[in-house]
This record gives C-alpha cells, structure tokens and sequence, in this order.
C-alpha cells in the first residue's frame, strides 16, 4: 500500500514538464541538477570504488553506473574519484585469478584508499570482505544487487544491503488494468537460475488469480517455439517477459535482444520487469529502472559519506520500489488506454502531435516572458519541495525507529484478518517469527475463549470505529498465553493497532491481592487472639449450664419416681445452650477461616451487629458499653462480609485499647450508620477516648505504626487496604468533645439507592 | 437431709447457667436461689441467713468480687465461691485473700460443686 503511493510519487513528472524545464534549459545559465553541488563542497575529496562481480556490458551495469555517476557527481564528487572496476570474478573462478586480483587492488587503491566500496551482486560483497580484508578494512559497503533471501554477514563494518527484487504482481495488476478482458497469460522465462527462482516466486503468487486466469507457461519451451507460440497467440492473451536470460539450449540472452525478438511476431502485448527491456518492444510494466536504482544508491552513499550516524541494531537496507513504465508507441500498438496508466506512471518514445505542441508552444512563451520571475519561483519550489521530501524522509526514518524499538507491539492488519506489518517487539513478546504470525489468520493466535469478543471488535473496526481498552490473550510459541491490552483505529479495510503485553502486569496483581488476603487472614487471626477471653467465655457460660443440667438429670432419674417432665425440660435447655456454643465456635470460626474473597450484597447494620454480639461479652468485662445507631434506610453494598466484620471489629477495639484507662462507667463506643448522599454508605466508629494524634493523622494507616505498647501495628493498615478494595474511603478524626472518630465510606450496590 | 436443707445463693447474669446449677442443687437436696447482679442479690437479701454464696465474678455493674468485699466489710459471715468462665490468675489471686472457700472454673462437675459447698456450709455453721 504505502509502496504503491510511493511509486506514484516519486516520478511526477509528465513530459510537458520535461519540455518546460527544457525550455528554460536553453534560455537561462546551465542549472545544477543538485542543490548539494555548491562549492565548496565537503565531499569533493571523497573516493568512491564501484566494483561490479561480473562484466561490465550487461545492462543492469550500465544504467546502475550511469545512475550512481549522476548521483555522486551532483552531490559534489568529481569523476576523478569515482572508480568503477569489474572483477570478472564469474568468469574466472580460479585461485590464481583472485589472488593476483587482489595483488592488482592493492597496487591501484591501496595507497588512495576509497571512502566507501558499492559492491554489485554478491560475489563482489564476498570478495571485498574476504579476498580484500587487509586492503579495505572498516570501509562502509552498500552491497547491490543481493538476491532475495541473502543474508547480510556479520561485521564490524557499516554495510547496506540492496536487494534485486523484481514486481511480477504489480506488472500483472497493471498489464490487467490495461487490458480488463485478458482471459489468459503467456508466463516466459528462462532456464538460468535466477530465471527459474522468479518464475517459481511468480508460479506461487498467481495462484489466487487461478481461477479468473488462464496461466501457461512456456519456460519448458525453445526459444523458437515460445516464438511460434506467440505468433500464434488467441486474443485476449498477456505475454508477460520474466526474467530470461538462458535458453533451453543454453544460449545467453539480454532483455532488449529478448524483448525486441518476442514483439516482432507477437499477437499479444508483452509486459515485463525490466526498463532495459523498455523501448524494444514491450508495453510497459511496473519496472525495475536500474538508472533509477543508481541514483538512489549514490543518494544514500552520499549521505553516508557526509556522516549520517547508523541506524543501531537494526540492519539497514537500500529499498528501490519499482516504478510504472510504459512504451507510447506500444500503447497505440495495441490500442491500450493512456488513462488507465497508474499515477505517476512514465512514457517514453511519446510523440507529439502538432495539437499537443500547441498548449507547449504557448506556455513556453508565455515563460519566456517571466521567465526570470518564474525561474525564481520553480527555484524556491523546488528547494522546498527538496526540503519537504528530506523532511518526510527523516520522519519516514524516525517512526521506523520508534516502530522498531518501541516495547509495545504495533501492527498493521487487515479486516479480513492478516497481519501486514508487524513489529520487532512482536517476536520477543510471543516468541514466533513475524513471518509466522503474518501467514496465519490473527484470530488462529487468540485464545479460545477471547474469541467473540475479538470477532466484535474487529467488525467494530470495519464499520470504521476505533477500539480502545480491549484485552485478550494471544498465544506465544511455548503455549503459554500473554494478556494484550489494545488500542485500535480502523482506515478503510486496514487496521492500525497497539497493543502492550500486560501480563506480568495482571499477575502481580493477582499476587498482590493474594498478598492482601493473606495479610487480612494473618491480622485477623491475631485479632482473635485478642478476643480469646472473650470467646472463652461465651463458650463456657453454655458448657457449664449444659454440664449441670446433665448432671441434675441424671440425679432426678435415680430417684424413685422421676419427674419426666423435668426432665424433657432439662434436656430441651440441654439442646439450647449446645446451639448457643456451637453458633460462638461458627462465628469464629468463619472470621478465622481462610476462604477465598466473597463478593455479594451485604446490609452493613448486620454486619456490624455480628461484630457486636461476638465481642459483647469481652466489652462487658472491660466495663464497656457499646451502643448502635444504625440507619434503617440505609442501602446495601457489596463485597466481603469477613473482611468488613474486620474492619468493624479492628475499629471497635482500637476504641477500646484507646479508653483502656478510663474510668469504668466511661468507656463507651458509638457504631452509627449513615448515608452520606444517594450513592455512598458511611459507617462511624465514635469513642471516648484519648483522641489521636492529630500531628500523626497522616501516620495512623501506615504499616507497622502503632500507639499501643502491645500492638502489632497492622490493624489500621489493613482497614485501609479492604476499605480501598470495596472502592471506600476511611479517615480519623477527634471529637471535639473528646476522644476520636474513625469512619468510612462504601459505594451503594447499585439499583439498591434509598 | 430434707431437714437440714443447706441454702445456696447463685448469682449469675446467665439465665440458662442459674437454672441449671438451681435444678442440680435441688437434684442434691439443697434450697437454690437465684440473683441476676450483685445488685439483684444486695437488694433482696437484706436479711441474709445461714448459707453459702456461689458468685460469677464477670457480671453486669458490680463485679463478684466487689460485692465479696463489700460483704466482708459489712461483717456478714456468709461463706463465698467464685466462679468464673476465664481463666484469671489475678482474679484467683484475690479471690484466695478475701477468704473465699473455692474458685471454680466453669464447667465444673458436680463432684467440684458439692465438695465446695460441704467446704463452705461447714465452715459458715
């Protein structure tokens, strides 16, 4: 997607264009194609060495070299410094040749030693790393011409990787934009290697037009054959020219003889991969223009001799889309559409009609007249123009940074649900390689249960809605699934997506609350400890009233004549006191028990009246009275009984421990209930006694901190922590009339507002 | 026995417990009556008797052990048992100084009781 805009773009010219410039060519001063040729010029002293592996007259040498010359001359390095050098290295493999090659490398570039080597295919790349390691060490390398799937080697070095990469689809998509009725394509290749591995490549990509196409290929045949075939071709046929450059008899063929063969006796058009091929007979493609590829190439090396930094970590590569071509002259061969060309497309061999000159004739003249105003102004716009695609270029740059180095995963993806461009970050969050999770559909990688939500968000996003905060889980390569947390903007059928891996996140909440729970179970069986007295009793006031009325009946039932009734009522008291000891031992129990959190509708009056009567008998003892308040209107809320009996018992009997010196008839707490507005319950916990610091309010509900000589410190810690976890708020405060005020809040359970 | 019937005040602010220990005392031959507080025993008992006082030392208001020493300044000769359903060295410490005959822990057995009273009517009469 973005290379096709880019294709569009980087060749807006149009021809009246060329002639415009052309025009003002003629009537002013020579004009520098490069801005960077002011003198004087860092780079003038620079030296550049082109070694090329193989001979030099092939084609792909010949416009790479010419491109790159340009370039480098127009950024400010003379010809002299510019050394191109065959290798010769495919037709002379022998030891004896590489050894004496570098003997003649030393000797030439050894004592003007070059500033940056262009290597061209990958046994130039070899050599110089290898063979001339001594010679050329740490100079930076932009390695050309590398086939697909080559792997960069490791140095220490600064080395660019260029790969030959070839658009058979695009020249498909075009050749049918052009001809819509196409019913079949002739596929042509050859039977040299690099020949076959595109052909195969294409094999594999036309698949899915399997059904609407007809697909022959003629890579078995002879040359004459393929000749015959095409002299012979149906109508709505498309000849598409891969890559040939050996025949079935092993003879050596360049594009243009090729091209020019072919579209003598063709019935179809021909389109192809190659601009070499351009100009001999073939309509047009989406092509791999090597002058083009040259420039760009002398561009980059340009840079990298004025210093820009390398990017870290990340190997960095010279990509060079193919551009749209197309041959006028074929065009009106066969009768082919100008205005179904892609934008941005080139026309060579166009020839003007005298109505087509007319509109030139007249805007040349009309620029003649201003000329100098309008030669200011196509100067201030082009430098603008330059300064805008360097501006856009360093953006480019620095989000491909960002996209590389961010911790969260980005993704591109489509709604029919295919990743198609994922980032680094992907592969150390889930373990599998990009490539893996872009040949799947995503949802293959979303767990079983996250899926219809999954499903709902992606057609949320197809209906051109953004998606943000939603989670689920992904499975990475060891099995295991990871939580990722999204935010998701849909344009047209793509998805822009970020996602972050926030499973370590949930666990250590997850932790944490067990931590909590814990820590609540551990202070609230300590609390009991304090309440043992207390507990003690309620049980044995039963046991002893029990123990006595068994043993009065068995003295009644000795005597003569027993009085059953007596009896019967001894035993029904009997029964009563063993429910009442028995509810003590569940109470407790419960408060001691570690149960997972309870989370249900709870009216706060009871809760409070549990605590109260459990530690009744304990607060009598103290000389304790504690009175309640409760508010009858009061709404329900939700969460832990357990932990809110907790927290009422720890209030009360910090309240206690306050009025321990009090007199007796003094020690009294207040628990009230109210509501604070419609939405909010708040209970108040009122003694009276030695207040608290107001110094150290701040303090109270940390930790550890504690006013009592045998206190642990945890209670008012962990009131804190469960009041929180309900959504609550607590606080202190003293009375003004002496003594101290704890109170919290709790959110009303919803639909239960008074 | 019926002769001689021994009198035993309970006080104790658990009803279940005063009936209890009121139906195995008169299971035993002994006259039980009941007081809810110190207080409840203070007001009806101005004319206190022969007898021993079976005391729960936690109780609402006045404490047993108060009223042990409220009733030893005012000079009555009524023998007294505690007990309690804690278990508090201070208390049995105090209970042993004011002359207290027994300190009972609840439960206790009927073995416990009696031997207690035998103890106390003894050294009341």
């Amino acid at each position: 997607m973005i290379q096709k805009l880019l294709k569009g773009r980087r060749f807006p010219i149009r021809p009246h264009v060329f002639f415009i410039l052309l025009i003002c060519g003629l009537l002013s001063r020579p004009v520098p194609t490069h801005a960077q040729a002011q003198p004087p010029n860092p780079l003038s002293g620079k030296n550049v060495l082109i070694l090329h592996s193989h001979e030099a007259n092939a084609p792909v040498f010949i416009g790479t070299d010419e491109g790159l010359l340009a370039a480098l001359e127009s950024g400010g390095i003379p010809r002299l410094n510019q050394s191109f050098k065959s290798l010769d290295l495919r037709q002379n493999p022998s030891p004896e040749y590489r050894r004496l090659l570098v003997e003649e490398m030393r000797i030439r570039y050894g004592a003007r030693k070059p500033d940056m080597i262009i290597t061209m295919y990958p046994e130039a790349l070899e050599y110089v790393l290898k063979d001339c390691r001594d010679i050329f060490p740490n100079i930076p390398i932009l390695a050309m011409y590398l086939p697909q799937g080559f792997e960069l080697p490791k140095s220490n070095r600064r080395i660019i990787g260029h790969y030959a990469l070839v658009d058979v689809l695009g020249t498909l998509q075009i050749a049918l934009k052009l001809l819509p009725g196409a019913k079949r394509v002739y596929v042509i290749s050859g039977r040299h290697e690099i020949d076959r591995r595109i052909a195969e490549q294409a094999r594999r990509d036309f698949k899915r037009w399997e059904g609407r196409l007809e697909f022959r290929y003629l890579s078995p045949m002879s040359f004459e054959d393929i000749l015959s075939a095409l002299a012979n071709a149906p109508p709505d046929t498309v000849v598409l020219l891969l890559i040939y450059t050996e025949d079935t008899a092993g003879r050596i063929y360049t594009s243009p003889n090729v091209a020019q063969r072919l579209s003598q006796v063709s019935k179809a058009p021909i389109f192809g991969l190659l601009d070499a091929a351009l100009r001999y007979g073939i309509t047009g493609g989406s092509l791999i223009n090597f002058e083009h590829v040259g420039v760009k190439a002398g561009e980059l090396a340009l840079d990298i001799l004025q210093g820009t930094p390398p990017a870290k970590d990340i190997s960095e590569f010279l990509n060079v889309p193919a551009v749209p071509m197309f041959d006028w002259r074929q065009l009106r061969r066969w009768n082919l559409s100008e205005s179904a060309l892609p934008k941005g497309s080139i026309l060579v061999n166009r020839e003007f009609t005298f109505w087509d000159l007319k509109y030139y004739i007249i805007g040349a003249l009309a620029f003649v007249m201003a000329q100098s105003f309008l030669l200011a102004g196509l100067w201030v716009q082009k430098r603008r123009k330059r300064s805008a695609e360097q501006m856009l270029r360093q953006k480019t740059e620095e989000l491909d940074q960002f996209f590389s180095v961010t911790l969260d995963l980005l993704c591109v993806a489509n709604t029919e649900g295919y990743f198609l461009r994922l980032n680094p970050a992907w592969e150390r969050s889930l373990g599998y390689s990009r490539e893996e999770l872009m040949t799947k559909r995503f949802l293959d990688f979303v767990h079983p249960d996250d899926l219809q939500r999954t499903r709902k968000a992606v057609s949320t996003l197809a209906s051109q809605e953004k998606v943000i905060y939603f989670e689920n889980r992904y499975r990475s390569k060891d099995g295991a699934y990871r939580w990722l947390e999204w935010t998701s903007a849909p344009a047209g059928n793509l998805i822009y997506a970020a996602a972050r891996d926030v499973t370590e996140r949930l666990k250590e909440e997850v932790a944490a609350r067990q931590h909590r729970e814990e820590l609540a179970h551990v202070t609230r069986v300590a609390m009991m400890g304090e309440l043992t007295t207390s507990l003690a009793h309620e049980i044995n006031q039963p046991l002893t009233a029990i123990l006595s009325n068994a043993e009065a009946a068995q003295r009644f039932l000795s005597q003569a004549s027993p009085d059953i009734s007596e009896v019967r009522q001894i035993l029904e008291d009997i029964i009563r006191d063993d429910r009442r000891a028995n509810d003590v031992v569940r109470r407790v129990r419960a408060l001691v028990k570690k149960e997972k959190l309870h989370d249900e509708p709870l009216d706060l009056n009871e809760v409070i009246l549990g605590v109260v009567d459990l530690i009744r008998a304990d607060s009598l003892l103290q000389g304790l009275s504690i009175a309640t308040d409760l508010s009858p209107r009061l709404a329900s809320i939700h969460g832990d009984g357990i932990q809110l009996q907790q927290v009422i018992l720890n209030l009360i009997l910090n309240g206690a421990a306050s009025m321990r010196n009090a007199p007796s008839g003094q020690r009294k707490i207040i628990v009230r209930t109210a509501m604070l507005d419609s939405r909010t319950v708040k209970v108040f916990v009122t003694d009276l006694g030695t207040g608290i610091d107001e110094k150290n309010v701040d303090r109270l509900f940390e930790p550890f901190y504690t006013t009592k000589p045998d206190g642990l410190g945890m209670g008012l810690s962990i009131s804190q922590t469960i009041i929180k976890a309900h959504g609550g708020t607590i606080e202190a405060k003293n009375n003004r009339e002496g003594g101290a005020t704890f109170a919290f809040t709790l959110p009303a359970l919803e639909g239960d507002l008074p | 026995v019926t002769e001689e019937k021994s009198v035993v005040y309970v006080v104790d602010d658990d009803e279940s417990v005063r009936r209890a220990l009121k139906r195995l005392l008169s299971s035993a031959g002994y006259h039980a009556l009941t007081f809810e507080s110190a207080e409840d025993f203070l007001y009806s008992t101005s004319g206190l008797g022969e007898g021993c006082l079976l005391l729960d030392i936690r109780l609402p208001g006045m404490t047993g052990l108060d009223l042990q020493e409220k009733l030893a300044s005012s000079g009555a000769k009524c023998s007294v048992i505690f007990m309690t359903a804690h278990d508090n060295p201070q208390w049995q410490e105090r209970a042993k100084k004011t002359g207290a005959v027994a300190y009972l822990k609840k439960p206790f057995d009927e073995q416990s009781l009696f031997d207690a009273i035998r103890l106390a009517c003894g050294k009341g009469s």
